[in-house]
């Protein structure tokens, strides 16, 4: 056994198997401990601006180890204006000022591997939206700018954004968000539009004279607020708008529309109507609320910029909601279901060659190419949805008929030994029905390209034929050769 | 294998059948198969926690004045939850009131009716193309009529008689179901072109099908009993759905290969 195992690890077509399946684990990266949290987004005004970025691993907050994402956000909650605080990265040690109850950046979990587990897995919503009018590949890419843009402010978790298109030419934008209600996540996507500041109907600002937004948090007088500044001119008018408009009533409104509705309005405070009196155009301001929440979709609404132009309206046309706890009981479900599958696949193939050592040979041969796909589904970045994974059984189930076939045309030639010559064309006949059987599967799945609900499938199905045909199949037969060899 | 002609009325009939099934089901209902509300658009909110249908669709019409069609998901060994369809869009209302009132965390997936219509023109065309594709490729790898014809014929009796299947079961024909009677275009062709590439080359006919025949059904069984295993452990109504398609394809596969396709190789051979 040791002499065969020794000659099969000298064979190229084996190599070239334990060489793949080295590579997909690294890919995969697995990893036991995953203390951290990943830094998802970073404020502009926060102190840490510049020196945390985005992707950043967060190991420990004022030498407390930060073990996930909702610890963080505790130890953060107890943080005052003006705190010094000691942030350990995987990049090393940084000391960021603090303001009120937050540090200006959001995190999310880290991952046990690099394989991404889609939202049927994970929790959350999904919607497709349409925008309406005369819609170019560059109109989709300026659209997701701005959704970015938008939706970023949530990204308490991950926030995807992609342009998708199907084969009828329509061009859509695909919008998931981890952990979240589709209604929120729509109302955020759909409140995109025209931005106007407006006091008793006369507009004194519009997107372009927002400069910039500052993080929300809390207020010195109580509640929270979301600072911003405006140019001098938009400052100018809105300073004599409001006080032309007080000559009317009292305490006249500020209201920012978007898309020609209110979205927010509040009369101005007192001390801002003394400056302005005092002849001040103020360009330095802030918008005060009651809750957190609220100050964010400010934020949200401020930094939204304006639609491409192109874009006459928005429509959603599709959206899902996939509960957290949901998602992971279906995951345990498929893992549970899927061993159980190989385990019954597993004991028809031993009832039918009475082996072991074929059997091993054959299971081997189907985990390598089970971890081989993972493993390019992480150097792609390819999410794992549902149909990735009935991509993957699909392969694995041709993967497990097509050593079916290598092994009986192998086998068929122990019977006939007067054929000594003929092993090596028998596996030559093997590998091109395999060959045949394999090119028909994939040129079938072609067409699920364009359906971006079926991508996945068909994308796991061609890779997984694709590694099977080129390294796991080749693999098998050389092994099949050594050990049935006697 | 099977040598005796006579048994050619099995996909005969079969292939009778699927026909009769799909065109039954067209005259009644004006489509050969339902579709899934995914493809005419509406909404899809899925319980993980048993309801019973009948009084649950009167409750949500009495409550809500809409229609709704509701069925439960079995499961090995039980329920494992209840599905509520309706073409309404806008749902938000009747979501909530479940959660309330049953203490659940409901999924929700709603389509819009143009992008449903869009999904079923392209279902249409992707199962047209996949099938074409295939067929150029059977085609360049045999280079030969009437082998290459066999195996398309019986690649399309799989097809009909899943399609058949579905009708006759109620299993509409949603996303997974299309990706599922796509995989069964893969596994079907897989026995044809075992079968063919085996015998053309050999000088035992007979004694060349009936080791095939071994090989080639080895490899339905543990497909399907694969599929098997998904269809009775799964809670998820999607896979469910998918893994029955495909295991009525594949037994379909048994006949239409090695009945079907067997007799059309031997007439060929013996010219």
């Amino acid at each position: 056994m040791v002499r065969k195992l020794l000659k099969a690890v000298k064979e190229p077509q084996i190599i070239l198997l334990l060489l793949s399946l080295f590579l997909a684990i690294v890919a995969i990266n697995p990893k036991i401990h995953a203390d951290g949290v990943v830094v998802t987004y970073v404020y502009e005004n926060s102190s840490a601006h510049g020196i945390i970025k985005k992707g950043d691993v967060i190991k420990g907050v004022l030498g407390i180890p930060v073990k996930n994402a909702s610890q963080f956000y505790e130890i953060c909650k107890r943080l005052e204006e003006g705190d010094i605080v000691e942030i350990n990265t995987n990049r090393g040690a940084f000391r960021i000022e603090a303001m009120n109850a937050t540090l200006g950046i959001e995190v999310s979990d880290r991952s046990r591997s690099n394989i991404r587990l889609g939202l049927d897995f994970t929790g959350g919503s999904s919607i497709l939206i349409k925008p309406i009018g005369n819609i170019t590949e560059n109109t989709i890419l300026a659209l997701k700018d701005v959704l970015n843009n938008r939706i970023n402010v949530y990204g308490v978790k991950e926030t995807k954004i992609r342009p998708e298109e199907d084969w009828l030419g329509n061009k859509y934008l695909r919008v998931e968000v981890a952990g979240e209600k589709p209604d929120k996540v729509i109302k955020l996507v759909k409140q995109l539009g025209k931005f106007e500041i407006k006091v008793l109907n006369r507009t004194v600002a519009s997107s372009e004279d927002i400069r910039s937004v500052g993080t929300p948090g809390r207020s010195r007088e109580g509640g929270y607020e979301t600072p911003f500044v405006i140019t001098p001119e938009a400052a100018r008018k809105l300073r004599t708008a409001y006080l032309n408009a007080m000559e009317k009533i009292s305490k006249p409104n500020i209201t920012m529309y978007l898309d020609n509705k209110p979205v927010f309005s509040a009369p101005a405070a007192e001390s801002l109507v003394q400056s302005w009196k005092a002849g001040n155009d103020v360009t330095d301001l802030s918008v005060r609320v009651n809750s957190y929440e609220e100050a964010r979709r400010i934020y949200a609404i401020l930094k939204s910029g304006a639609l491409p132009s192109e874009v006459a309206g928005i429509e959603v046309v599709e959206e899902s909601y996939i509960d957290p706890v949901l998602g992971s009981k279906f995951l345990k479900e498929v893992l549970l279901v899927g061993l159980v599958a190989i385990a019954i696949v597993a004991s028809i193939v031993f009832l039918r060659y009475r082996k072991f050592v074929l059997l091993m040979l054959i299971m081997f041969t189907c985990l390598s190419e089970l971890t081989i796909v993972l493993g390019a589904a992480a150097v792609i970045h390819w999410t794992l949805d549902l149909p990735s994974i009935a991509g993957i059984i699909a392969v694995v189930g041709t993967g497990v008929d097509a050593q079916i076939v290598i092994t009986d045309e192998t086998l068929r030639r122990s019977k006939r030994k007067k054929v000594r010559l003929s092993l090596k064309r028998k596996i030559k006949d093997a590998m091109f029905i395999i060959f045949v059987a394999a090119a028909t599967t994939i040129f079938a799945m072609t067409p699920l390209l364009k359906i971006y609900y079926l991508r996945g499938f068909a994308l796991t199905t061609i890779i997984g034929i694709t590694v099977s045909v080129l390294i796991t199949r080749p693999a098998y037969a050389k092994l099949l050769e050594i050990f049935i060899e006697r | 294998m099977l040598r005796r002609k006579s048994l050619m009325f099995i996909p005969i009939i079969l292939a009778v059948f699927s026909v009769g099934c799909l065109l039954y089901s067209y005259k009644s209902t004006e489509e050969f198969v339902k579709k899934s509300i995914e493809m005419k658009g509406g909404s899809i909110i899925s319980i993980d926690k048993h309801i019973p249908a009948t009084s649950l669709e009167s409750e949500i019409e009495e409550e809500f004045g809409i229609k709704v069609d509701v069925r439960n998901v079995r499961k090995a060994g039980g329920y494992a939850g209840t599905i509520i369809e309706t073409k309404e869009i806008n749902v938000t209302d009747l979501v909530s009131y479940l959660s309330k009132k049953y203490g659940v965390a409901p999924n929700v997936r709603t389509v819009g009716p143009m992008l449903g219509k869009a999904f079923f023109k392209q279902t249409k065309l992707a199962i047209c193309f996949a099938f074409l594709l295939m067929s150029f490729v059977v085609f360049i790898s045999f280079r030969v009529f009437i082998p290459c014809i066999a195996i398309m014929v019986a690649a399309a009796l799989d097809i009909l008689f899943a399609l058949a299947m579905m009708s006759l079961l109620k299993i509409e024909l949603s996303l997974a179901t299309l990706g599922a009677l796509l995989m069964l275009i893969g596994y079907s062709v897989d026995t044809d072109v075992l079968l063919t590439s085996r015998i053309s080359k050999a000088s035992d006919v007979d004694g060349e099908i009936r080791s095939t025949f071994k090989t080639g059904i080895t490899m339905t069984l543990t497909t399907m009993s694969a599929f098997t295993t998904i269809l009775l452990l799964s809670s998820s109504e999607v896979l469910k759905n998918l893994a029955t398609v495909v295991i009525m394809g594949l037994i379909a596969d048994i006949p239409n290969t090695w009945i079907l396709n067997v007799t059309l190789l031997r007439k060929y051979l013996r010219k």
